[in-house]
């Protein structure tokens, strides 16, 4: 497939996401040199940027959890998050195939960045893949996380 | 104020402040005179000021024959034209404090159950919690000014409850609008801006009975909401021996209907198709499906189909949370649905508020077209009355096994009976350390108490609030029946009705109505905070006065739960703190009702077990001092939404 019709697959179908107000905002970016930068306004009303390399063959989130300390509890039990993700104990549907995708993150300086490496060229299901994963991330993994929250975010508790 | 003209009773007011002098009670008046003649002892004793006692009259009070009035004789004031339309409009009570006194007493007067209690605003909780687990129209009163305005917290509670409540207030005239004449003054229409459903001061005295008819088509049509009518005295007073007099007087088999909004049959078709094609199906099922009593027909559909469901709303137990479809405590089965279908869910969340994947499709089903598509973007519209929907819906769906669907959910329950253990493990060893109570720990006794001991687990109705004790409550509390759980936050998040909004569901449990009448007369329970319990605490001389039980189990950790808040700002800490220690069992001993003050899960235990028996037995109500500590509040776990827990839709 062309690389253009697959930056414009994707695009299409983060700019479903926004239809469907699971983002309430969504800017398309140019491609250039196989790359291009999305902006998503999504969780607590942040703006996230996802990367596309298609050179790299990857979608990333280069700042998806900030002032996460490496040697905190809470990144701990995010990678543990990532692995039960991965587990096959999970539902079919849930799960993300090894064949197609593989998730990492890493860490530095307490920016957690995530990435899923499309492993078939399959963007479609690499893109919906990913955006579900942060979705659950955003939805579920957060949950204990409020005072994180507030503080990272600068949150009213009352109005989060 | 002059009104000394005899009442509908034949009494006039003069007589009746003379009787109780006469029977020796120390009215004001007459004070020095009686105190001339009796001895300060033989006084006290004559009096019984010694000892905490319900006074005969109101047990003679509320004994007296109802009397609805006529255009016979006298006739009818407009507060009793108005007072008979409620009652032939079955208002299910009413809750108040005095003032608006021609309306009130007319509405006493005319059968319909009565509340008076001790603040306008716990009053209009009780009245809201009445219909949250009934379903049905409630009233709540007081005075024009000061008493209207110490209602509006929860007159909005209640708007965003989508509460069928009539906010009745009023006895100025018009007469003296706009000159500050005497007391009172105020403007009650726009105070209630924004949170009503509709509103009119009436003006015209002989369309008392039409705007009557316009309070409760607009209580009984669509989408339940608050309605708030104010009765300028000229109104309540105004008296009519015949009906000519009144404009459109008739009946409301007339003035508002019972028809409901059907499903387009297309619409029915293409619904049951995506539910049909979809392998893991969720029905949200909210308070619409409570108030159009839908709950039958929902598991009728579900079990046949095999669709999961997970109810909502400021109510729960419409769908029963043991049953094998509940998703209710799979909030991370949720996810996996591919297909959503809200009913009855007035309160609309965003798709990033509530744990369903990004590309799941969604049907919405609500009264009025004008919501649908709001907040939440949809597959599909169906505009329809929720009950009809179901039916249609029932009668188009065939059967289908959906065992692993069925099995994911199992697991993900199972999942989370898991995590709340951990987390009340945590607590209890929390609770040993300090000899205090953790918030999880009297959730878990509670829900023991409550579910697993020798109690119905459906019987008790149980009122839920608070922020750090409202976050661990929440997610252990069941609800096995239509109302058994009153989700006091609900939307509007506000802090203090709790205990009255549970003692307006505990009158509803002792009158049995409605989804309570198979446990009529059973004792109550409130989870609440210090905080909330500010609010309400005198109201368990309302519940002693009435012999409504209710068990209030108060979270004591010496602060507003948000005093987190505070971080960094050493100057501003004293205003999240309260005195320690304080004591609530104390107070509510002197308000009549017994009161426990506990540090130990063990202590709990025995608490609740002996004030559950003297509510169940002698009709006491009891408040729990649970002690705790404001560093328990580290680390609240918002609750996943849709789910047991959730407070926000």
């Amino acid at each position: 497939m062309p690389k253009n019709d697959t930056f414009d697959q994707v695009a299409t179908i983060l700019q479903g996401y926004a239809d469907k107000a699971i983002f309430r905002g969504y800017n398309k970016g140019k491609p250039s040199n196989g790359r291009v930068v999305h902006r998503l306004l999504w969780h607590r009303e942040q703006v996230f940027e996802l990367v596309m390399d298609t050179r790299r063959k990857t979608l990333h989130f280069p700042a998806l959890l900030p002032k996460v300390p490496v040697k905190s509890e809470m990144y701990r039990a995010f990678q543990a998050f990532l692995r039960e993700i991965a587990s096959k104990e999970r539902p079919t549907h849930r799960q993300i195939d090894p064949k197609k995708a593989k998730i990492t993150c890493a860490n530095r300086r307490g920016n957690v960045s995530l990435t899923l490496t499309v492993r078939d060229g399959d963007y479609e299901y690499a893109v919906r893949k990913l955006i579900a994963l942060v979705h659950e991330i955003f939805r579920i993994f957060l949950l204990p996380y409020f005072d994180w929250e507030c503080e990272v975010y600068d949150l009213d508790p009352d109005h989060p | 104020m002059s009104e000394t003209k005899n009442n509908s009773n034949g009494t006039s007011r003069r007589n009746f402040l003379a009787v109780p002098v006469a029977a020796g009670v120390a009215a004001a008046s007459v004070a020095a005179k009686a105190s001339a003649a009796m001895s300060p002892a033989a006084l006290m004793a004559e009096v019984g000021a010694t000892s905490i006692q319900i006074p005969k009259r109101i047990t003679e009070s509320l004994s007296e024959a109802p009397k609805v009035g006529s255009f016979e004789g006298r006739g009818m004031t407009g507060a009793e034209v108005f007072a008979k339309l409620c009652k032939e409009e079955e208002l299910a009570a009413m809750f108040c404090c005095p003032g608006n006194y021609t309306v009130i007493n007319a509405i006493a007067a005319a059968g319909i159950p009565t509340y008076g209690g001790r603040c306008e605003g716990a009053m209009c909780a009780m009245a809201d919690g009445f219909s949250r687990v009934t379903g049905e129209v409630t009233a709540t009163s007081g005075t024009e000014g000061p008493g209207f305005t110490r209602m509006i917290m929860n007159v909005a509670s209640a708007h965003a409850a989508r509460t069928p409540l009539l906010v009745l207030a009023s006895n100025m005239q018009m007469a003296w609008d706009d000159r500050e004449y005497f007391i009172q003054t105020g403007y009650q229409q726009p105070t209630t801006t924004g949170m009503k459903k509709y509103g009119k001061r009436l003006i015209d005295p002989p369309r008392v009975h039409e705007y009557g008819a316009y309070a409760f088509r607009a209580l009984k049509s669509g989408v339940p909401g608050v309605v708030h009518l104010d009765f300028p005295g000229e109104v309540a007073r105004a008296r009519y021996t015949e009906s000519t007099k009144l404009t459109d007087f008739y009946t409301k088999e007339r003035y508002r209907t019972e028809s409901r909004a059907f499903p387009s049959p297309k619409d029915v078709e293409k619904c049951a198709d995506m539910l049909t094609k979809a392998e893991r199906p969720v029905i949200v099922a909210g308070h619409g499906v409570f108030h159009r009593k839908a709950w039958d027909v929902l598991q009728q559909m579900v079990e046949r189909n095999e669709i999961a469901v997970v109810s909502s709303g400021p109510m729960r137990g419409h769908f029963p949370d043991d049953h094998r479809l509940s998703a209710a405590m799979s909030y991370k089965a949720l996810m996996s649905a591919d297909v959503v279908l809200f009913i009855g869910q007035y309160s609309m969340p965003s798709p990033t508020e509530y744990g369903f994947s990004p590309d799941v499709k969604s049907i919405r089903v609500h009264p009025e077209q004008e919501d649908l598509g709001r907040n939440w973007p949809l597959d599909l519209g169906i505009v329809s009355d929720e009950r009809a929907f179901l039916e249609a819906l029932d009668n188009k769906l065939g059967a289908k096994k959906r065992d692993a669907w069925v099995s994911e959910i199992a697991a993900q329950r199972a999942g989370f009976e898991k995590e709340i253990a951990d987390i009340y493990a945590k607590g209890l060893t929390t609770s040993n350390e300090t000899g205090l109570l953790h918030p999880a720990v009297i959730a878990k006794e509670t829900h023991d108490f409550l579910y697993k001991g020798s109690i119905d687990k459906k019987q008790t109705v149980l009122g839920w609030g608070g922020w750090t004790i409202g976050n661990q409550t929440g997610r252990w509390l069941r609800a096995y029946r239509p109302g058994q759980v009153v989700n006091c936050a609900f939307q509007y998040g506000a802090i203090g009705p709790d205990m009255a909004m549970t003692i307006g569901a505990g009158a509803a449990v002792q009158r049995g109505v409605g989804p309570q009448k198979p446990y009529q007369g059973a004792p109550v329970f409130v989870i609440t905070s210090d905080a909330g319990m500010a609010h309400s605490l005198f109201e368990l001389d309302t519940a002693s006065k009435y012999k409504i039980p209710i068990v209030a189990l108060v979270y004591n950790n010496n602060s507003w739960g948000m005093w987190p808040n505070a971080a960094g700002s050493p100057r501003a800490e004293h205003m999240y703190l309260f005195q320690e220690n304080l004591r609530y069992d104390q107070m509510a001993e002197g308000l009549g009702a017994r009161g426990e003050y506990v540090l130990t899960p063990q202590q709990l235990r025995v608490a609740l077990k002996r004030s559950y028996d003297i509510a169940a037995k002698q009709g006491i109500s009891t408040l729990i001092n649970c002690q705790a500590k404001k560093e328990f509040t580290v680390g609240v776990r918002l609750g996943p939404e849709p789910s047991v827990g959730a407070i926000m839709h």
